[in-house]
């Protein structure tokens, strides 16, 4: 579904509500408008028409799992809920996750949604969000966040296992086993995202990074010209084959 | 003739004026539009309103006699000009109007982009002496990737599936824009990584106003002569 009028509308308010959400548990800083949605502000001033979900980036080694966990309590105080998410145990911590998980069950079956997790929620207990995607019930808008964690002078994204296929990869860019199921991160050079700024969009005071000319042209190049589909550009990927080990983890950098 | 004519005009002289040229070796000519006319491309689709034309050249592939005689054939003559002092061949060349039948006709500053090292150098009147061989010379530098990625990336791009990535953008990773309508016959051309040459040069560009000679560049090298260059 893409932005039309209403949805512009229902968006800019929600964009709105999820800041102050942050603002209120102290990681308003750390929130910032990433990949489509930042393409759009810098562009056009506005949303993408053609584009169906706002991407939100989180610095996640700049917030606490306590924060991360009172984010969510504030999200769904507010009549978000989760419509999907992911947990990697890369940042293992404080049992934080657990208590995420069970809120998330207990939230997703009270609304009738209850389905299990992908990981059992013994192992979970150790996990930290990667990802998630909300929804508020009173429209249709998608807002993903990306947990966005440094390593190696990149900051990564992902959605762990299962995120894409093999399929979508270029084999010269990263060997795929269609057997494996390992997690594929996409990484932005770290001094690109690093340092954010504040800007009004529409009413709505919301962060991008201060070299956003620079994300643009790394996540999509040729940007100045709409081109309708296609995610961010996978010129920096990380094969994960255990979250534990990084000694493992496979960097590509195919600029 | 308002604004958006004398534009359109300007825009169709320089395209024939540069395009007509070879590099040395034959091949085309290649250039771009930089700083202040890239900027107020990418930030508003616009051209020529608040800054002079700047365009930039890849010093390599300049004929630079020619140049300097197609502009004059076109209106315009040199002003003043650096040049590098081991070929004589100009690092930058200011041209004026010369009783140009278009009224308003602006100012045009060619640099050429010198590849040294992982960078492009440019120069201009920073040194304020006004000579062409100055006592020292002081370029500015911009990461090579920003001007000229290597041939597999701007292959990648070219090659992916959107039908218009390889009209787009050339095989020296030049973007080849319309500009005033689309599919028109009005083009600008402007360097790989426009964005980050934004940010580079105008910090916070889209969100806030520059003016002509605003340009910002903490990365510097100053030597006596051009020979150091070389070394």
């Amino acid at each position: 579904m893409s932005f039309d009028r209403q949805k512009k509308q229902d968006a800019l308010q929600d964009l709105a509500i999820i800041m102050d959400c942050a603002d209120r548990v102290g990681i308003r800083k750390h929130v910032y408008v990433g990949f489509g949605l930042l393409l759009g502000i810098v562009r056009d001033r506005d949303f993408i028409g053609h584009d169906d979900d706002v991407d939100m980036c989180v610095q996640a080694d700049k917030i606490t799992a306590a924060q991360e966990l009172r984010y969510f309590k504030e999200l769904a105080s507010e009549g978000m809920f989760f419509a999907r998410r992911k947990f990697s145990t890369r940042r293992s911590g404080d049992g934080w996750g657990g208590d995420i998980v069970s809120l998330v069950r207990a939230y997703n079956r009270a609304k009738g949604q209850d389905h299990e997790f992908d990981e059992g929620e013994e192992g979970a207990a150790k996990k930290r969000f990667t990802w998630f995607s909300l929804r508020r019930r009173s429209d249709h808008n998608k807002f993903c966040h990306w947990f966005m964690i440094p390593w190696n002078g990149y900051y990564w994204h992902t959605k762990s296992g299962k995120w894409v296929t093999h399929r979508k990869f270029d084999p010269s860019m990263i060997a795929y086993d269609q057997y494996h199921d390992d997690a594929i991160m996409k990484g932005v050079p770290q001094e690109y995202v690093e340092e954010l700024i504040e800007i009004d969009f529409r009413g709505v005071k919301l962060n991008i990074p201060k070299n956003y000319g620079h994300c643009l042209d790394f996540w999509y190049p040729g940007w100045l010209i709409p081109m309708k589909g296609g995610s961010s550009a996978k010129t920096v990927l990380c094969r994960v084959p255990t979250w534990e080990d990084e000694t493992k983890w496979k960097v590509r950098d195919g600029r | 003739m308002n604004r958006i004519d004398t534009a359109k005009r300007v825009v169709s002289i320089v395209s024939s004026t540069m395009d007509m040229l070879s590099a040395p070796d034959g091949s085309r000519l290649k250039w771009f539009y930089t700083f202040g006319t890239m900027l107020e491309y990418v930030a508003d689709k616009a051209f020529g309103l608040n800054f002079d034309i700047d365009i930039g050249v890849f010093a390599d592939s300049v004929g630079w006699q020619q140049l300097e005689s197609a502009w004059r054939d076109n209106g315009c003559k040199p002003k003043r000009t650096i040049v590098d002092d081991r070929n004589d061949v100009p690092l930058n060349l200011h041209l004026e109007p010369n009783n140009h039948n278009i009224k308003d006709f602006p100012t045009i500053d060619i640099f050429s982009f010198v590849k040294r090292k992982g960078e492009y150098l440019y120069t201009y009147d920073i040194n304020r002496e006004g000579k062409q061989k100055p006592s020292r010379y002081v370029f500015k530098t911009v990461p090579s990737w920003m001007l000229a990625p290597g041939p597999e990336v701007i292959a990648k791009i070219r090659g992916r599936s959107h039908p218009e990535a390889s009209r787009l953008l050339d095989e020296n990773g030049i973007w080849h824009y319309d500009i005033f309508e689309d599919n028109g016959p009005f083009k600008v051309q402007i360097p790989f990584a426009y964005g980050s040459l934004c940010d580079t040069w105008y910090p916070g560009w889209r969100f806030r106003k520059y003016y002509s000679g605003q340009s910002v560049s903490e990365s510097m090298v100053e030597v006596k002569s051009c020979k150091e260059l070389s070394k």
